[in-house]
């Protein structure tokens, strides 16, 4: 067997003790045999593969969820991969039932299986209670079920991170459920590459005071600040929002509207920056 | 075969009459739910609406039609969610239905209801006809239970396809005021809802005008049928 070290013929010298010594060192690191899977904790209480899978989540496009005065407003961005990509297509939100929707970073096809078994929890919960699921139950139970996939030998967590909004009885929520299965309620949340912008870019904004029409301008201004400057990469950015204008559904910010706040979001940035 | 209740409905609702005029579909139902002859529920809704263009209306065991309800909400649902804004029409929930009822029906379980599903669809008027067997018939003039007896042949001398709104809602009313003398499990207690290119909309329900003080009817001896 290769891969195994025969300690007994291994003999005690100095050499042999401080390969010993810097092993043990760096034994919590990457390849020490903690990361094989998620049933493993390594010495400083995490596990690596959930890290790596906060990792992926962390990897993807943009994400970005907005509670307003008047409604919610999700968006995300996502990469072009080839200019014979039908536009529009492969969107990055979901709808989950008419009032609950979510937008996903990360590995896209992991995303969509967690959007399929929340779809599966709504029509699953409508039927047994006749009534639909509130967007807080359903965040509960998408959680629990990314968090099972942490539990397994035989399982891979799931790399992506999900925003996800809906209104309960009336009330706005928002959600942002991560690859360990932690989620919390947010006022204004983004994941994916370019988080750490969009949130110092949401800190700037009066949330209690704020439009989801102004909202959908801001997403992009946020999504072209965070993306990486010199990278000619084409994106696509999905908006939806919920608000009394459709009926507190979760639908796709109408596409004129959607286009004329990326040009002026584009301009006004560009114009900042003249400034400077 | 072991017993099977499900081929002996318990809440009924009486009839449905939808009908084509130039404009839309409009669909009558009273508010009546049954238990045996007596008059059990009477202020409860047989028409539904799914989405935003098709209405629909049943006769039969009444916790079935809530069932089919639930089911074309669902599939509803399921359609909304693709926010691709392409929606499912009334041609699309009868044929989905007229599978379920024809399955269910093949498994000697059928959903217990005649059923009449209306909508637009590109500007013409669709009006489709289900029962518990499956069958998925397409006609101008839709009548289920004892209204396929009493009404259709009034519809059938009366009903064109240029009516407009006002008289086809004055045939309707006659056809349904014809029921709540004829049809011992009619109500008057009547509700119109309509189709139209710009949705479906739900009238209040009300009582229907009725006469009863025929010396005939007061006066068994007067009565010709028994004279």
């Amino acid at each position: 067997m290769l891969f195994f070290i025969n300690f007994d013929t291994q003999r005690v010298t100095l050499d042999n003790l401080i390969r010993e010594f810097i092993f043990l060192l760096n034994m919590s690191g990457a390849g020490t045999g903690y990361d094989l899977s998620s049933t493993t904790y390594n010495p400083e209480g995490k596990v690596y593969q959930v890290e790596y899978a906060m990792k992926a989540a962390e990897s993807g496009g943009s994400i970005i969820g907005l509670k307003c005065k008047d409604g919610i407003v999700i968006g995300g961005e996502r990469n072009v991969l080839s200019k014979m990509l039908v536009q529009h297509s492969n969107k990055c939100i979901f709808g989950i039932t008419k009032n609950i929707g979510a937008v996903v970073t990360g590995v896209i096809p992991d995303g969509k299986a967690v959007i399929s078994r929340a779809r599966q929890e709504a029509t699953q919960y409508a039927e047994f209670y006749g009534k639909d699921i509130g967007s807080t139950v359903l965040a509960d139970r998408v959680a629990q079920y990314m968090y099972l996939f942490t539990l397994y030998g035989g399982l891979r967590p799931f790399g992506c991170s999900i925003i996800m909004a809906g209104i309960d009885d009336g009330t706005p929520k928002l959600f942002l459920i991560e690859p360990s299965g932690a989620y919390f309620e947010y006022f204004a949340c983004a994941s994916g590459k370019g988080n750490q912008v969009c949130k110092t870019e949401i800190d700037k904004l009066n949330l209690s005071e704020l439009t989801c029409r102004e909202a959908v301008y801001h997403i992009h201004k946020m999504l072209v600040k965070s993306r990486e400057e010199g990278q000619e990469k084409r994106y696509e950015v999905d908006i939806s929002w919920m608000n009394s204008e459709t009926n507190f559904f979760l639908v796709p910010v109408p596409v004129e509207f959607k286009d004329e706040m990326e040009r002026k979001a584009k301009d006004d940035i560009e114009s900042e920056e003249r400034g400077d | 075969m072991a017993l099977n209740h499900t081929v002996d409905p318990i809440i009924v609702g009486a009839s449905v009459i939808a009908i084509k005029y130039a404009d839309g579909i409009l669909m009558c139902t009273d508010t009546l739910a049954s238990f045996g002859s007596m008059a059990r529920y009477k202020n409860i809704p047989r028409m539904a609406a799914i989405g935003n263009s098709t209405l629909i209306g049943a006769s039969g065991e009444y916790s079935d039609f809530q069932e089919i309800i639930r089911l074309l909400r669902e599939k509803e649902q399921e359609d909304f969610i693709q926010h691709d804004n392409i929606s499912l029409s009334a041609a699309h929930y009868a044929s989905y239905l007229s599978s379920i009822l024809y399955g269910k029906r093949n498994k000697g379980n059928p959903l217990y209801n005649s059923v009449a599903i209306a909508g637009i669809i590109n500007g013409q008027q669709y009006l489709a006809y289900l029962d518990l067997y499956g069958t998925h018939v397409l006609a101008d003039y839709v009548t289920t239970g004892f209204a396929a007896h009493l009404c259709k042949p009034l519809l059938g001398n009366d009903w064109r396809p240029d009516l407009t709104e006002s008289e086809a809602k004055q045939l309707v009313e006659g056809c349904m005021r014809t029921l709540w003398y004829r049809d011992a499990r009619a109500s008057n207690r009547i509700q119109f809802a309509k189709v139209t290119r710009e949705g479906i909309t739900f009238e209040d329900p009300y009582v229907l005008q009725s006469e009863w003080g025929y010396d005939s009817y007061k006066t068994y001896s007067l009565n010709p049928l028994y004279a």
